[in-house]
């Protein structure tokens, strides 16, 4: 086994951040977790995770703004983002979407957690 | 001797008497007069004749009777210059007019005589004194002969129309012929075979034919049978027979030589003269100018008489509509200065007419009307358009303070005796541009409210799913016995917490959904799917709830249902929304159903059950949102109240309809929507 995949959760709902430490570490994953946009781009660029789950709505930068500067970076701009967001505006979903970016709704459904990240995972890169 | 003289004056007093008798019996008004006209006696006949009273009358002088009545020259002169010398006239005639008998023709007779003084003397008892008595005397006798002129006058007359008639028939034949001749008209003479006796000159004239060619011809023959008119066959042969006059007897024909002719006949049968048993006096008036003339001026009367009707009927329309209308109105002449102000302007800008009329309308109201916008369409704007409208103007009146009025102008050519006119309606819209103003600022606030609610919502959707992710997330990952197991109780309550978490998550997604179509944010994502297998998916899901609840379920997809295009996640929440209804209000052995059939273009599904049913007065209400229905506000029953008004609106949304069928409570119910095969309409 060559080695866990690193998985980088940004997320400030300390109970939204444990269920998924806890269905990505019985599924295997290495999860480093942070609360803000801020750490997180720094923990990116020094861990370089295999995916990120970000919060749209985070304290201080937004989720938006961390997905371009973590876009702009040579070491991380390949890392797929996975947005775990309550939000479901439409004009939000929309943004998304322009960014190739999987989107996961709030409240999760942890029976197919794990496999949605595993797709995104094993999708082929760019 | 004496004796004798006494008999011979009781001779002369009894002859006396006998004289005084006959002229008292006498019809004749009769008096006797002495030389200086004093009435000496009079008789009855003059009393009733001439309506006097012997007291006014004898010793009066006769010019003195009655008010100077009887101061008749001729009588007078009668009686002071004829009589003196002749002694005796007779059948003098005097005419006079009384005032109270009227006119009067009257022979007088009178004689003037000398009697004896003593037969004077006897006469004159009671007027005269012996002495006085005079003895020259004149008798006048007055015959009324009033009645008998008149007859006579009757006799002349019919005396002198016989004499006339007498006129020798030559005269009458010259005389007839030179009135022939002189008229203007054309006079014809035909005999009792319509002959032709003689013509006018001016016949002969106007008619263009000669002497020789008309006289002794059958009247229709002349001219080449150009007098054949019907109507004049039948004047001379229909009507003349019968009546031997005939006036403005009106024929129009059309002459070969003088074109069509409108001529007046007048005619007259005569009996027996220019030595024919009948004549037929034909005179024609040609009255084709006069007629076209007459028309003419009949049109043109009855032109200016219909546009002075309409004149005036359109001025009096005119100006009642002004006084009518709410708007004021003013007319203003070419200097702009006002001719007439309707009734409201004067109340609306609360002036009187004698301070309007006349005036320059930037005068008006103490120069109150000098407003620059008002000039600018009245100088340079109606020069060049002959109307204008809506032309909002705001000002500030002394009197009524600040006005937004939108004036409508028409620039009309000689009216009310003026060049021009310029009709000024004022509208005051001052209110309703308050009141616009203020529907523009609550539609803001509105539309403000919808969006602060809508955003709302979409934070409380979101702030709710993240305690909902830990409550649903953990629930279901200890349900699901991810991390250790739990015994039966364990999972059974928990299973609770998970149930009400998903339930509360529904109520957020249809209260979240709800915002957006209201808010017209909810967009349809059109895809094509196939509608048999969303309803078999649906089916399955709804089959196990039927199942426990040993409600029977039966599926009805008619063959050619199959790929629509739609908003695959909204019609999947249709069919839920519909079938979860169903199963919570079918009791247990009841039976659920979907049945789907293509009808047209349309896809129609129609989601139907045995269960409690809806009475019809609640159809109405079912598809509004919040609404639950009295008996199914109980806890058996729970819901948003929000189901059937998305499905309602996403059914909509996609151009279809949505409608309930039910026989009422206790009698099932089916509930049937419809949508366009080929997506959004």
């Amino acid at each position: 086994m060559p080695g866990k995949k690193k998985i980088l959760i940004i997320e400030d709902d300390p109970p939204s951040k444990k269920l998924q430490t806890g269905l990505l570490e019985r599924a295997g994953y290495e999860v480093i977790v942070t609360d803000s946009a801020e750490d997180g781009i720094a923990l990116a660029k020094e861990k370089l995770p295999d995916l990120i789950t970000m919060d749209y709505q985070l304290p201080g930068m937004n989720g938006e703004l961390a997905l371009k500067i973590l876009r702009a970076d040579e070491r991380t701009k390949n890392i797929p983002v996975v947005f775990v967001t309550a939000s479901v505006m439409e004009d939000e979903k929309k943004r998304f979407a322009s960014y190739h970016c999987k989107v996961i709704t709030k409240p999760i459904d942890t029976r197919i957690f794990v496999q949605e990240i595993e797709a995104v995972l094993n999708a082929p890169r760019k | 001797m004496k004796e004798k003289k006494q008999k011979s004056e009781t001779e002369i007093e009894a002859l006396l008497d006998y004289t005084s008798r006959i002229i008292a019996t006498l019809r004749e008004p009769f008096l006797i007069l002495d030389k200086n006209l004093r009435i000496i006696s009079a008789n009855e006949a003059f009393y009733a004749t001439f309506e006097v009273k012997e007291k006014d009358t004898i010793g009066r002088l006769l010019p003195d009777l009655g008010d100077r009545q009887w101061n008749i020259p001729k009588l007078l002169q009668l009686l002071k210059e004829i009589l003196p010398e002749k002694k005796i006239m007779k059948d003098y005639e005097v005419g006079h007019k009384f005032e109270k008998i009227g006119q009067r023709a009257m022979i007088l007779n009178a004689c003037q005589l000398r009697v004896p003084k003593k037969i004077a003397v006897i006469i004159a008892a009671g007027v005269r004194k012996e002495e006085e008595a005079e003895e020259e005397l004149i008798l006048l006798a007055i015959e009324d002969i009033t009645a008998r002129r008149e007859i006579e006058k009757g006799l002349e007359k019919a005396r002198k129309e016989l004499e006339t008639t007498k006129i020798s028939e030559d005269a009458a034949r010259e005389y007839a012929e030179s009135i022939i001749n002189t008229v203007r008209e054309p006079l014809i003479a035909l005999d009792q075979d319509l002959r032709v006796v003689s013509a006018s000159r001016s016949f002969y004239d106007v008619f263009m034919v000669n002497p020789t060619e008309t006289v002794g011809q059958l009247i229709y023959d002349l001219g080449n049978k150009q007098w054949d008119i019907p109507k004049l066959r039948e004047l001379l042969e229909t009507i003349l027979p019968q009546r031997a006059t005939f006036d403005n007897y009106e024929v129009e024909h059309d002459f070969a030589d003088i074109g069509r002719r409108i001529m007046l006949l007048n005619a007259r049968q005569i009996q027996r003269v220019l030595g024919k048993e009948r004549i037929i006096l034909l005179a024609i008036e040609d009255i084709t100018e006069r007629k076209r003339v007459e028309d003419g001026l009949e049109t043109a009367r009855k032109e200016l008489a219909a546009t002075k009707v309409s004149e005036d009927a359109a001025h009096e329309f005119s100006n009642s509509i002004i006084d009518t209308v709410r708007e004021p109105l003013i007319s203003l002449d070419q200097d702009l200065r006002v001719v007439t102000a309707s009734r409201s302007f004067y109340e609306f800008f609360k002036v009187d007419p004698t301070e309007t009329v006349g005036q320059l309308i930037y005068d008006l109201g103490n120069k109150q009307w000098d407003i620059p916008k008002l000039r600018e369409l009245l100088e340079t704007i109606l020069p060049q358009r002959a109307t204008f409208d809506n032309y909002e103007v705001e000002h500030d009146f002394t009197a009524i303070g600040r006005r937004i009025m939108l004036l409508n102008a028409r620039q009309i050519q000689r009216v009310l005796g003026k060049e021009r006119i310029i009709l000024l309606a004022i509208e005051d819209i001052t209110e309703r541009k308050e009141i616009e103003n203020r529907l523009a600022m609550a539609k803001i606030a509105a539309e403000a409210a919808n969006q602060a609610k809508s955003e709302f919502l979409a934070n409380m959707s979101h702030e709710l799913r993240t305690p909902l992710n830990a409550i649903i997330g953990f629930s279901e990952v200890l349900f699901d016995q991810k991390f250790g197991p739990l015994n039966e109780t364990q999972k059974d309550y928990l299973n609770y917490v998970l149930e009400s978490g998903k339930h509360l998550l529904s109520l957020i997604n249809d209260i979240l959904d709800l915002a957006k179509v209201e808010s017209g944010k909810m967009e349809l994502m059109l895809s094509n799917f196939s509608l048999r297998e969303l309803l078999e998916h649906s089916s399955v899901f709804i089959k196990e709830r039927a199942f426990k609840q040993h409600i029977e379920f039966s599926f009805g997809i008619a063959e050619e249902v199959g790929y629509i295009r739609a908003d695959e996640r909204k019609v999947k929440q249709i069919v839920f929304n519909l079938i979860s209804n169903a199963v919570k209000f079918t009791p247990d052995g009841g039976k659920i159903g979907i049945n789907a059939k293509i009808i047209g273009s349309e896809a129609e599904v129609s989601v139907w059950d045995t269960g409690i049913g809806i009475a019809p007065e609640d159809h109405g209400k079912l598809f509004k949102e919040f609404v639950q229905l009295e008996n199914t506000r109980s806890k058996q029953y729970k819901g948003s109240g929000l189901g059937l008004s998305l499905a309602k609106k996403f059914v909509e949304l996609h151009g279809g309809k949505i409608r309930v069928e039910s026989e009422g409570k206790g009698k099932g119910s089916s509930f049937k929507f419809t949508l366009p095969i080929k997506g959004e309409k």
